[in-house]
């Protein structure tokens, strides 16, 4: 059993706090990522949980076990670094070996383990080699082999993937997803990307200043986001963003967008906006939104048109990125590759209004999420 | 500080997952370039494993197996796997080299006596050169005996049977490997004291792992052969035979 348990966990270094007092429950063979940007704690929380860094205050509780005080060694976790951190003058066998030698595990017990993750890994022809010539890629998958041979309860990845080209890391993805599934252990993830984040976790953790915003399934997250940071950096391109003001029509609930009334989805219910009637909000759309015409799939409505002023466009492919100004607001919609328009061209688009955020502009809170608690 | 750390940490170009092994003398010089620390310790251990004398074998046995986890490219660990080595052929290793003593002493007095008798009539060229070439035969038959030893632990009789066999299949680059053996020494005598570190940091290692690259895949071939009993599993396990002179497997 290897459910953690985060109670206020607080970190300090002298005056800076750079954890605040956070509380997350991990079940037993989950597979949780935690994100943020940079310098916002991600990586403190896991050194924390791995006993590398001292606790400064709350608790800490593996299995059901408070280990503020137990050594890193005595935790059954094994962790993988960012730098991979192998052993330059030792082979890869050595370097996968080690670990369980100083524990003074038999040595049939250490090479069958060892051999089997090789396996696993597929770097079986790397076991005699030596890190120095070893590609990224390569070394990786060492440091996770590494981690593997322990069978650890718990397995701590600070952005392992971050230093491989593209390619590989959608292969080491479906990798780790598949260790994740034959090992039984429970994984803690720290990344930026968010493609891993949403690919490969059970639940997503989202950090900011050593607080976490929000915590639940990738596509959840997505959906409905708690609040405009979590809005804004999930997500890519970026969710838009545009100031309006709440008003009650003969229809119900609207908005008004510099004189344009945008319908609201029934999930935005009158009692979320009763208390925001009149003033101003800031509506969340997302890329995916627009729409160059309607099909017959679409609700009419909750269908909006807008028009906007074609800055640039970035072809990606499948899609492209429309990057346009809707009342002086810069906004990115994606379209069909087949959507022609040059910089400055005048575009009319539709707005599946159904896929609508609104978030208070002072707690930046979602609308839906009702008032701080 | 910061290039010697990358000479370490840089990410090196990968290795390619199914390079060719590298075949021969490209072999040996790539294992030497990956193990030489390795040798070095390993070459240090026997020596000091030798001291006792009746010890050589058994150290010698053990020299043979470590050095065959470098030719066969597995991870190896000198001191421990030499320490094994050594408990486990300690007594079968002194049997085998009384046994290969008396065939080589035998060969060499027997060469000896028809040599001086040759000098005096050359009626005794022929048995000279008959004695002479079971001396270099029952050479090669040790080195392959002892490869089998360090590195199979076959019966007896399989031993004996896959050494003779492996002498006359492919006997050309044992007798290369024995060549250098030698040139390294007469090198290290002539030009003593100067190269008296040589010898005590990687003569007997170095010389022996050429002696394993020779030796291990034709030994374990004929013991394969030795071993099987039938006549299909015989057609299977032919030893290959190569005609070149050097050590390639
Ligand atoms: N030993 C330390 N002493 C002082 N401050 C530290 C120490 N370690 C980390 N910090 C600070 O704590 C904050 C959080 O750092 P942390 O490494 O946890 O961030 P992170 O979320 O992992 O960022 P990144 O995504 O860049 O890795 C940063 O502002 C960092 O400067
Ligand atoms: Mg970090």
């Amino acid at each position: 059993m290897a459910a953690i348990s985060l109670r206020k966990l607080r970190k300090t270094f002298g005056e800076l706090t750079v954890v605040h007092d956070i509380d997350l429950e991990i079940a037993d063979k989950e597979f949780i990522i935690l994100v943020g940007p940079s310098g916002c704690g991600k990586s403190t929380t896991l050194r924390m949980i791995a006993g590398l860094e001292d606790v400064s205050s709350g608790d800490l509780i593996i299995g059901d076990l408070i280990v503020n005080d137990v050594a890193a060694k005595d935790r059954d976790i094994a962790m993988v670094f960012q730098n991979y951190a192998l052993y330059p003058h030792m082979t890869v066998y050595k370097n996968m070996a080690f670990g369980l030698e100083l524990r003074r595990a038999p040595r049939d017990e250490v090479d069958r383990k060892v051999r089997e993750a090789a396996e696993i890994l597929d770097i079986t022809y790397l076991l005699n080699r030596k890190p120095k010539a070893l590609s990224g890629g390569q070394r990786q998958r060492v440091a996770l082999g590494r981690a593997m041979v322990r069978s650890p309860e718990v397995f701590l990845l600070d952005e392992p993937l971050s230093n491989l080209d593209a390619k590989l890391r959608a292969t080491m993805r479906a990798e780790i997803t598949k260790l994740h599934r034959s090992l039984n252990a429970t994984f803690i993830y720290v990344t930026h990307d968010q493609v891993e984040a949403m690919t490969m976790a059970d639940r997503i953790v989202v950090m900011q200043d050593g607080h976490i915003q929000q915590v639940a399934k990738p596509q959840d997250l997505y959906d409905n986001p708690v609040n405009l940071f979590v809005a804004s950096f999930i997500g890519a391109p970026q969710m838009n963003f545009y100031p309006v003001t709440i008003r009650e029509t003969d229809a119900g609930f609207a908005v008004d967008f510099g004189g344009t009334l945008l319908p609201l989805p029934p999930r935005l219910t009158p009692e979320n906006l009763a208390p925001y009637e009149g003033q101003e909000v800031t509506l969340g759309l997302r890329p995916e939104a627009f729409f160059e015409r309607m099909t017959s799939e679409h609700d009419p409505d909750m269908f909006a048109q807008l028009d906007g002023v074609v800055d640039y466009a970035e072809p990606m492919g499948p899609e492209i990125h429309l990057n346009f100004a809707v009342q002086g607001h810069s906004t990115t919609a994606r379209l069909s590759p087949r959507f022609a328009a040059r910089p400055g061209d005048t575009v009319t688009l539709h707005v599946d209004m159904s896929m609508a955020h609104l978030f208070d502009p002072k707690s930046e809170r979602s609308l839906m999420a009702g008032p701080a608690a | 500080m910061k290039w010697w750390l990358n000479l370490y940490f840089a990410e090196g170009p990968g290795i390619a997952k199914d390079l060719p092994r590298a075949t021969g003398l490209r072999l040996v010089w790539q294992t030497i370039a990956r193990e030489w620390w390795n040798l070095i310790i390993l070459n240090v251990v026997f020596i000091t494993a030798s001291l006792p004398i009746v010890t050589i074998p058994a150290a010698y046995a053990a020299m043979v197996r470590v050095t065959a986890t470098m030719v066969e490219d597995e991870p190896c660990e000198p001191w421990r796997d030499f320490r094994e080595a050594f408990i486990t052929l300690l007594l079968p290793s002194l049997s085998l080299s009384l046994l290969c003593a008396a065939m080589v002493g035998l060969g060499a007095a027997a060469t000896r006596a028809y040599a001086q008798a040759a000098t005096e009539s050359l009626a005794f060229a022929v048995p000279l050169a008959i004695a002479a070439a079971f001396l270099g035969l029952v050479t090669l038959f040790t080195t392959f005996a002892f490869t089998l030893l360090a590195t199979q632990r076959p019966l007896l009789p399989h031993l004996l049977k896959a050494a003779a066999i492996a002498v006359l299949v492919r006997p050309l680059p044992v007798l290369a490997a024995l060549g250098a053996n030698a040139a390294l020494w007469v090198f290290h005598i002539a030009a003593y004291p100067s190269t008296i570190l040589l010898a005590v940091l990687v003569n007997f290692s170095f010389g022996t792992l050429l002696i394993t690259f020779a030796t291990l895949a034709t030994a374990q071939a004929s013991l394969a052969y030795a071993r099987s009993r039938n006549e299909e599993e015989r057609i299977k396990t032919i030893p290959p035979i190569q005609t070149g002179a050097t050590a390639s497997n």
